[in-house]
């Protein structure tokens, strides 16, 4: 496996076709990467990144998990893959120098190599719906506790008071 | 400027000051903890950089970790075995219980919040 550092994706073409091929031949998922889309007009991008969410779609990949993608643009798009406005925006955490690895260090990377594949094998699109779905209950009691909170403090004070 | 005191990076101004003072500097650069002290400057760089990988690699190996299990382990449970429409069912039964108590408290004619209804509409209204 590769170190996993930022990895940028060539953008010769924007054809849907060509950018399924680019997706394949890339290592999505596998290695923190990016697109930078910093010379396309708004529009351009807009059409782009909705074809990139349907063919990373098609190819079973999460644009947040294992590893992920980002859309360099200076433009703000509503879209699942998160955007930053320059390159050096990026988290640095995924900057690192290249160097050939060690013994121990290579030791590791095949450790982390079966759990990206772990993680990539699991049903990542369900999981992260399933997951915001159960955010409205917990908001919920969220606010049930906090009105409960409040009353049992003036129900307390008043007693207080009284004694 | 002597040229072994040209060497050291430090700024003009400061070889300035130290003028009168080169032989003395000339010494030092030449003698064994200088050099000792440069050898091992190199050294702990060289070391540092050698961990750095390995400990980006463990950082990365520990997040990961926590990654599957949070997604494959925790959530799933969270989802199957939700208790949040339980626990709000029990808040909400004891906020009605803790509601009756309060205003049972407040509607008596001798609370401090009858008194102070009584003497705001008292000094406003009479």
């Amino acid at each position: 496996m590769k170190i996993p550092i930022f990895e940028e994706i060539p953008l010769s073409e924007m054809t849907a076709e060509k950018l399924r091929i680019i997706v394949s031949d890339s290592r999505i998922g596998k290695v923190p990467c990016y697109l930078n889309l910093t010379n396309l007009k708004k529009d351009e991008a807009e059409k782009l990144i909705v074809n990139l969410e349907q063919i990373i779609l098609e190819h079973n990949l999460h644009p947040l998990f294992p590893y992920p993608l980002y859309i360099v643009s200076p433009y703000h798009f509503k879209s699942s893959i998160p955007t930053v406005r320059t390159v050096k925006d990026l988290p640095e955490h995924y900057f690192k120098k290249v160097k050939r690895p060690n013994n121990k260090e290579l030791q590791l990377l095949n450790k982390l190599s079966l759990k990206v594949d772990k993680i990539k094998n699991l049903d990542l699109y369900k999981i992260i719906n399933e997951f915001q779905d159960s955010t409205e209950s917990q908001r919920r009691l969220y606010n049930e506790t906090k009105e409960l909170y409040f009353l049992e403090t003036l129900h307390r004070k008043l007693i207080e008071k009284k004694k | 400027m002597s040229k072994k005191i040209g060497n050291i990076n430090i700024n003009n101004d400061t070889v300035k000051n130290l003028k009168g003072f080169e032989d003395v500097f000339e010494d030092y650069v030449e003698s064994e903890e200088y050099k000792d002290l440069e050898r091992r400057k190199g050294e702990n760089t060289k070391v540092g950089e050698q961990h750095e990988l390995q400990r980006f690699l463990e950082e990365e190996n520990a997040r990961l970790t926590g990654l599957e299990v949070f997604l494959s382990k925790k959530i799933p449970l969270k989802t199957n075995f939700s208790q949040s429409e339980k626990l709000i069912q029990m808040q909400m039964e004891r906020k009605k219980v803790i509601k009756d108590k309060l205003f049972g408290e407040l509607k008596k004619l001798d609370s401090a919040f009858q008194k102070n209804l009584a003497q705001f509409f008292n000094s406003h209204f009479s």
